[in-house]
């Protein structure tokens, strides 16, 4: 972190321009704006259907392996256009890593799952501290150290969730994309996953699409709020959940829509 | 985290594997468009030459098919009322069987009943025709000539009992699983209704599961359109029109088969005759097969919504 | 609900009545079978070449030429209908070309085999010269079981959740790492299943390789795909249609040889299924 304040303020890690998203004749995103500043937690809340996955998967290109996907406007990172024509969609995703709702896991160890990663990137280094180091970042390590070898699928979900998480750090992105990471889970679990998120800040820059109006206020730093593909309102979190400048945030804080 | 500031390096080389999957995954594809294409084009084309020499509105009016008399006649009507005979005979013995074992299996039978006959059903699936044909031919029509004693050797009547038999798995496996598509819900209100099983089975379960049964019968029909060994060992060769079932007939298939077209010169009126009776065959089981497969495909959108 | 009075109404009954029949009809079949070929195995019977006299015919050439054809079909149908399923689901539009070849490979899976035999005379043993070869009979019968392989293929990979795709590219995995890596160990228990289902239909047929020109008297075995076209399954036709002068007993060995056989390449399927199985996990 050698750079400067300023500087890091003045190129935004992320940067959406007029980003519009369509799946067939659904409009999933409309002219959505947004830039989100290195190091800190944006979270994105909103009604389900609103458009926060698709932003977050618009982030690291993975709506272009849905059919009938239509693009429109820039995605900038690190001030680059994500969708420009000397610009490889793997280095992409290896740069700006994604954990899903649901946790995916490989029907393998709880070693190859962490290793999937590094080995398609054809990592050089040694494989068994990469993935005993992101199992310890995530909490993990102490609880599976004994037998890394067994099927990822014995594992809890909190823990198959934290497993997720510790996959993408294996790739060492600059971004982290976390859609609904916690909604599967139980309040327990949720509590580890959060002070996981929050110890991650930082030295990540974490965009958190949540259901939990409480989750993004105690979490992040910017709040966005989503409703039909719009982006109504986006600033401080603080800012945004004491002081709402839209009708429609107010409405949605203070749980008139669902 | 100084790397953190790296711009994107641009498009990386790819290990050989990854850049060879494509195209090598494509060449498959283009070979089995090719082979398609082959496959059809073949017949097409050696259809049209036959056309060339053959009217085919004689080919498809005239009643008498003698292909390698002096003066050759190309009337592919006896082959067709062949065809139909079988397909037709077939059916009559396996749509009510088939039928009936489905409704047992489905809505009457024990666990060790369902095991065992889907056991059965399966062994049945994997017999190789041939062996179907040889057992019409040396085991049902001695039976049939001891009942009917005026029975020929080759008649389509066994056929029709050995084709029938072959297509049974067909109709009784795609006949379950239309019954399957059923909400169960629908016998449980019957049943509290107070009606017997076998009332809300032939009055409930059978017509709403009428199209998935259809395309069941249509996709076996298909198969015994085009079934060739049993009706060649069994059906005979004389390819003459005849409303009986115990004298011979000669299908589309056993003609194809029968004529030891290994040896017929290509580019001969004879040879493409095989071509075109082929065509026909093709024709009319793609047909079978395509309803089938469309009646399946409704009722499959109509459950979905 | 399956009680005790299941049997009560008289549909089902008569449904009872009926399955029972078709049980009586297999096991009676099976019983015919058996009995008839015992009396025409010999101690030579699986090895001997065929003969004019029925006491002394053999199914060995036959037998050697189906275990050909099966590898060659199998060798040629395998990795070209994998091949296609996996490019037409992985890597083609879902629009356009490969929707129409998809759709007309689906259609072709209900051609009649006889049909085949007639493409295959005139592209593989007269097109391309082969003669009535073993190795024509292979490549005709690959491309009678092609479809299904696609078929049955397509249908394995579309059925591996799409939540293991997206999790392997979001790690940066090319899509060539995703399908080797993902897809093809979750998809591989069906396409083995699927595929070898189709093998042993193919290596059971008779009608195309009969319009090939198959062979059903030859004095010895079949050493390369070069060799005469013979199989098991025309020397059960030819056999059968000599019943009438003592070869009823000999095409019945041979129809119950043809069968041991095509069950035993069933085994081997479910084996190699489990090892599939048991190594994806």
């Amino acid at each position: 972190m050698s750079d400067s304040s300023s500087e890091r303020a003045a190129v935004p890690v992320l940067a959406a321009e007029d980003l519009t998203v369509r799946f067939g004749r659904r409009t999933a995103l409309a002219n959505v704006a947004i830039a989100v500043p290195r190091g800190r937690v944006v979270s994105v809340i909103g009604p389900s259907g609103g458009g926060k996955t698709t932003l977050l998967r618009a982030f690291n290109r993975l709506n272009e392996l849905t059919p009938g996907v239509a693009t429109t406007g820039t995605v900038r990172f690190n001030g680059v256009d994500l969708h420009g024509d000397e610009v490889d969609p793997v280095e992409v995703r290896r740069r700006i890593g994604m954990v899903f709702q649901q946790a995916t896991l490989f029907p393998r160890s709880i070693f190859d799952n962490v290793a999937f990663g590094p080995r398609a990137g054809g990592y050089g280094g040694d494989l068994l501290e990469l993935v005993e180091e992101v199992l310890d970042a995530v909490g993990l390590w102490s609880e599976v150290a004994e037998d890394p070898d067994r099927p990822a699928m014995q594992l809890s979900a909190g823990q198959q969730q934290r497993l997720c998480i510790a996959r993408t750090l294996a790739l060492r992105p600059e971004v982290l994309l976390l859609d609904e990471p916690t909604s599967a889970l139980d309040p327990a679990a949720t509590a580890r996953i959060e002070s996981l998120i929050h110890a991650l800040r930082g030295d990540y820059t974490i965009v958190l699409a949540t259901h939990g109006r409480r989750q993004a206020a105690r979490l992040s730093d910017f709040t966005a709020y989503l409703a039909g593909g719009e982006l109504i309102e986006y600033g401080p979190t603080e800012a945004l959940f004491t002081n709402p400048r839209d009708r429609r945030t107010e409405s949605y804080l203070t749980g008139r829509i669902a | 985290m100084t790397a953190a500031r790296m711009p994107l390096s641009g498009r990386r080389a790819r290990e050989p594997a990854d850049r060879l999957a494509r195209p090598v995954f494509l060449a498959c594809a283009v070979l089995t468009a090719g082979i398609v294409v082959a496959v059809v084009g073949v017949l097409v084309l050696e259809t049209a030459r036959f056309f060339g020499v053959v009217s085919p509105v004689r080919f498809f009016t005239e009643t008498s098919w003698t292909p390698f008399a002096e003066d050759p006649r190309f009337g592919i009507l006896p082959l067709l009322a062949a065809t139909a005979q079988i397909t037709a005979g077939a059916a009559v013995f396996a749509v009510p069987a088939g039928l009936m074992t489905a409704v047992y299996l489905e809505h009457y039978a024990g666990v060790r009943t369902e095991r065992m006959m889907a056991a059965v059903t399966m062994a049945l699936a994997a017999v190789p025709t041939v062996v179907f044909g040889y057992l019409a031919l040396t085991l049902v029509t001695p039976l049939l000539q001891r009942l009917r004693p005026g029975t020929e050797a080759f008649n389509g009547l066994a056929a029709c009992l050995a084709v029938g038999f072959m297509i049974l798995p067909t109709v009784v496996v795609l006949t379950r699983s239309a019954l399957r598509s059923v909400p169960a819900a629908l016998m449980e209100t019957g049943l509290a209704l107070g009606a017997t099983r076998g009332r809300v089975v032939a009055r409930v379960l059978i017509p709403s599961a009428a199209p998935g049964i259809m395309a069941a019968v249509l996709l076996a029909m298909a198969r015994a359109a085009g079934e060739t060994m049993i009706v060649t060992l069994a059906a005979g060769n004389q390819a003459q029109l005849t409303w009986s079932p115990l004298e011979g007939i000669r299908t589309l298939t056993a003609f194809i088969a029968l004529s030891s077209l290994g040896d017929a010169p290509s580019g001969t009126v004879r040879y493409g005759a095989f071509f075109a009776v082929s065509a026909v065959l093709f024709a009319v089981t793609w047909g079978l097969h395509a309803t089938g497969r469309f009646l399946m495909s409704r009722r499959r959108a109509e459950s979905a919504a | 609900m399956r009680g005790a009075k299941r049997h009560r109404d008289r549909i089902g009954t008569a449904c009872a009545v009926m399955t029972a029949v078709v049980a009586a009809a297999f096991l009676a079949m099976a019983a015919v079978l058996v009995v008839r070929a015992w009396g025409a195995v010999g101690p030579g019977f699986l090895f001997d070449p065929s003969s004019r006299v029925a006491d002394r015919a053999g199914i060995g050439p036959a037998l050697a030429g189906t275990l050909w054809l099966a590898v060659l079909t199998a060798a040629f149908a395998f990795p070209v209908g994998v091949g296609t399923a996996v490019y037409l689901e992985e890597y083609a539009p879902r629009t356009g070309l490969a929707a129409v070849v998809g759709g007309a490979v689906a259609n072709l899976a209900g051609v009649p085999s006889v049909v085949y035999g007639v493409a295959g005379l005139a592209l593989f043993v007269r097109g391309m010269g082969m003669g009535p070869t073993l190795l024509a009979g292979g490549c005709t019968l690959a491309a009678l079981a092609l479809p299904t392989v696609i078929v049955t293929a397509r249908t394995a990979i579309r059925a591996v959740p799409r939540g293991l795709r997206e999790a392997a590219f979001s790690l940066g995995a090319t899509r060539w790492q995703v399908v080797r890596g993902q897809v093809l160990p979750a998809a591989a228990p069906g396409i083995v299943t699927g595929s070898c289902a189709a093998f042993t239909r193919a290596a059971g047929e008779a009608a195309p390789l009969l319009v090939l020109g198959a062979v059903s008297f030859m004095t010895f075995a079949p050493r390369t795909p070069a060799d005469p076209l013979t199989s098991l399954p025309t020397q059960v036709f030819a056999w059968s249609a000599r019943s009438q002068q003592d070869f009823a007993a000999v095409a019945a060995g041979a129809g119950v040889a043809l069968l041991l056989l095509l069950l035993a390449m069933n085994l081997v399927a479910r084996a190699v299924h489990r090892r599939v199985q048991g190594v994806s996990p």
